[in-house]
């Protein structure tokens, strides 16, 4: 198949791999001294035995870690959080639908290339990672694993993952009960859908300790490179629209566009979800050493 | 009466159109099927994109689902080609609603038969002229089948009186096709005597016919001629035929008059109807002939008949007093010569051997001698010009010559023995033979050759056979035929006429057609153009 012989080819070189595992793991480390000398703590909620805080129970929640004393005093079921340990589990969430596959899967092999890479770096350090491939539901899911052994399961996955053409629609909730509150969960998507997935990124920022949002976009959605007037289709809803081509309607789908990225941006802020914003065609070493850089220097 | 006229259309209606082959619109029911294969379908060119609600801005319209988009605005153009094409395969013709009548008249010698108040083409006319009155807006075109090229115009006074005065001069004969359009109705004015002028070409039959026709008995004389007695100059030999063209046996007596006397009386007894007999009368040489019949009968045109025998008198040749005496005798022995003086002033033609010394502007033979005279050697040549049947046999043993003739660049060489040209005909206005014969030599063999020259040179001067000339007036077998036969006339005469313009109406249509195409090409490569673009520019 020619689109996954595409994407198995945007895996990254082993090199690449080792080069970025070694430039991330500083910021994949969840206890860090921020100076020399100095003994400031970032506290995060994640996988350990420290006590965090208590938060209200959601489904998935383990049941040793509630809290029931807590529980008997608020008359509502209250876990307990622990601080984040530096060997945790992430899960990489990679949006697998059909406007991820179009102009060439451009955003699909860049997602699978981050994915990997990310996955490659968290187990490098020796985190738990299991990898979620959604559309509608879940297409493909790896699970929860560690070492090196893990990766080839996880390359495997991606190199295998072929978004379908049209039909497949974005519901990012729908990997919400595969992701324990424990977890980091790593979302690579367009974030094409209705809300911009902000309902769905608001219950999963419910269940997990720490979220990241990254925001795959390619110019060449927002331009059209046909002259005159045909229809528009929709890859995901097969809905239609007969439109004319020109300046002014790309224009307008560059600014419906980044309204769009400055709304998911808002609410990832409000909502404490590390949010970066990834145009294809840039590289993706450094975006995500930037993004983990952020998201390090907000905790 | 035979035929019934078509009714008119009102003045003033406008002209309809017809089709010459009106299956060919049929096509026009295709019309729909070209606007159905141009409608606008729900697939048209597609491009998908990730998401719709980023191109809310770049809708140009919103049809409601299941909408067709419009339909190709070519189909109009294409469908109007098409039916340019039909129509034009159609044949459009603009039919016009007058009347053209075409009135073919029988103008031959029985028409002028005496019927009971006037002659069959007087009254022929004027019931011709009722029925036209009747038909107002027609357009009516006077033509006789004696001159049916001369279009006489309508059927007014100064046509009847034309008609009338013309009537028996000429044979007629059925119309010719070419002028029997069918954008016309053809009437026809006869007495039905003579069936040939009913027989129309390609079965066409009159659209109507105005007959008339009452007398049914005539004898008539045919055809009259004369020739000169074989053995006695001053007599004619004359050959009536006398013809019963009616339906009963009929006596008549002929009385012939040579000139100014009344001569020989003979009774024709019993002739029967449709016979001819023949009468033969032996007259003193005059200048015309006549016979009548007697008793006349309601056609006396054809009780008559008169020939000019002029063509039959001997001409009176101006002999040069110096030419042989042979060549003279030769002259006065031919039955068509008259020996003259050589400055007769009736002369008709002369004979000039050199010693008159006079120049005549008649037609002349000079008979040139330069020495004694010789034996020609060699074979008789004629010039292609002199016919074969006008070659006389000469033995040249007995031919003997007395001259050298040198023809000019214009001359033609008639005769020659040999390289030795012994005829020329000499160029001019008036006709001159030189010939170098010498005939009084030619004489003293007593063979046929001196008359045979003399005969042939005097034929060739005055252009005309001079034996054995006949006279003759001939008025054909069915001059004299009265009786009227039956005509039928067209079963129906079309309503209205139809102009032969079909074919310019087609060919405007076919031009129009060239033009609807020649801008369909012009579209199609505009279009070819504007598609190729997209492909050849660079992207946003």
């Amino acid at each position: 198949m020619a689109s996954t012989a595409l994407i198995r080819a945007a895996l990254p070189s082993e090199p690449e791999l080792q080069s970025f595992a070694r430039a991330a793991a500083q910021l994949l480390i969840d206890r860090q001294a921020r100076a020399p000398g100095a003994r400031t703590v970032a506290r995060r909620a994640g996988v350990g035995i420290q006590h965090f805080d208590h938060r209200d129970y959601a489904p998935g929640d383990e049941v040793r870690h509630i809290d029931w004393r807590q529980t008997a005093r608020l008359r509502r079921p209250i876990v307990r959080r622990f601080e984040s340990e530096s060997v945790s589990d992430w899960s990489l969430l990679v949006d697998a639908s059909s406007s991820m596959a179009v102009h060439d899967a451009a955003k699909a092999r860049a997602a699978v290339r981050m994915a990997a890479a990310l996955a490659y770096a968290l187990l490098h350090l020796g985190h738990r990672v299991e990898v979620l491939a959604f559309g509608h539901r879940v297409l493909a899911h790896c699970p929860r694993g560690r070492g090196q052994h893990h990766y080839a399961e996880i390359a495997r996955l991606l190199a295998a993952l072929q978004p379908p053409q049209s039909g497949e629609r974005s519901e990012l909730g729908v990997c919400a009960r595969h992701v324990h509150g424990a977890a980091s969960a790593f979302v690579v998507s367009d974030f094409l859908a209705d809300d911009e997935m902000c309902r769905d990124l608001g219950a999963l920022r419910q269940r997990c300790t720490a979220l990241h949002a990254m925001q795959v976009s390619d110019g060449a959605e927002t331009r059209l490179r046909e002259v005159g007037e045909f229809d528009l289709v929709d890859v995901e809803t097969e809905s239609r629209l007969h439109a004319v081509s020109g300046e002014h309607a790309n224009a307008s789908a560059t600014r419906k566009r980044a309204a769009m990225t400055d709304r998911l941006q808002s609410f990832c802020m409000r909502s404490g979800v590390a949010f970066s914003d990834w145009d294809v065609s840039r590289p993706w070493q450094a975006t995500l050493l930037g993004h983990l850089l952020r998201a390090r220097s907000r905790c | 009466m035979a035929g019934h006229a078509a009714r008119p259309f009102a003045p003033g209606a406008i002209a309809l159109l017809t089709f010459a082959a009106p299956l060919w619109l049929a096509g026009l029911a295709l019309l729909p099927a070209i606007r159905w294969l141009h409608r606008g379908g729900p697939h048209r060119r597609e491009v998908r994109v990730s998401r719709l609600a980023l191109w809310a801005d770049a809708q140009a319209n919103r049809p409601a689902v299941g909408e067709r988009r419009p339909p190709d605005r070519a189909w109009r153009r294409r469908a109007l080609l098409a039916a340019l094409l039909f129509i034009a395969l159609s044949g459009p013709q603009r039919s016009d609603p007058r009347v053209h009548i075409t009135l073919w008249i029988d103008d031959s010698l029985s028409m002028l038969t005496r019927e009971a108040q006037s002659t069959r083409l007087g009254e022929g006319l004027a019931r011709a002229r009722s029925l036209l009155a009747e038909l107002p807006s027609a357009d009516v075109d006077v033509r006789t089948l004696a001159e049916p090229w001369h279009g006489l115009g309508a059927l007014d006074d100064a046509t009847v009186a034309t008609v009338l005065a013309g009537a028996g001069r000429h044979e007629p004969a059925a119309p010719p096709v070419a002028l029997l359009r069918r954008d016309s109705q053809h009437w026809l004015l006869t007495d039905g005597a003579d069936a040939t002028l009913l027989a129309w070409a390609g079965g066409r039959r009159p659209d109507r016919v105005v007959q008339v026709a009452g007398v049914t008995r005539n004898v008539g004389l045919e055809r009259l001629s004369a020739r000169r007695h074989a053995d006695d100059p001053g007599t004619f030999d004359v050959l009536l035929q006398v013809t019963n063209g009616g339906t009963a046996d009929e006596d008549r007596a002929v009385v012939f008059t040579a000139g100014s006397l009344e001569g020989t009386r003979v009774d024709v007894v019993g002739l029967r109807a449709g016979t001819s007999q023949r009468v033969e009368v032996s007259i003193p040489a005059s200048a015309s002939v006549r016979a009548a019949l007697q008793p006349a009968d309601a056609l006396p045109e054809d009780d008559r008949i008169d020939l000019d025998l002029a063509p039959l008198r001997r001409r009176r040749i101006a002999v040069d007093a110096g030419c042989p005496k042979a060549l003279a005798a030769a002259v006065v022995a031919h039955p068509a010569l008259v020996l003259a003086r050589a400055d007769a002033g009736d002369a008709e033609a002369a004979l000039d051997c050199g010693t008159s010394g006079a120049a005549h502007d008649l037609p002349t033979i000079r008979v040139v001698a330069q020495g004694s005279a010789s034996r020609p050697r060699g074979a008789l040549k004629w010039s292609s010009a002199v016919p074969q049947s006008r070659r006389s046999e000469l033995d040249g043993d007995r031919l003997r010559v007395a001259a050298h003739l040198l023809p000019q660049a214009a001359d033609v060489v008639l005769l020659a023995i040999g390289d030795e040209p012994v005829i020329v005909r000499r160029a001019g206005a008036v006709s001159r033979l030189d010939t170098s014969f010498d005939f009084a030599a030619m004489a003293v063999s007593r063979g046929p050759e001196l008359p045979l020259l003399v005969d042939w040179l005097f034929e060739t001067v005055l252009d005309r056979r001079l034996l054995d000339a006949i006279a003759l007036v001939d008025r054909g077998p069915r001059s004299v035929l009265v009786a009227p036969l039956p005509v039928v006339a067209a079963p129906a005469a079309p309503t209205s006429a139809v102009l032969p313009s079909s074919s310019d109406e087609a060919k405007l249509l076919l031009l129009i057609a060239l033009l609807v195409l020649s801008w369909e090409i012009a579209a199609l490569v505009r279009q070819g153009l504007h598609l190729r673009a997209p492909a050849t520019a660079p992207n946003a």
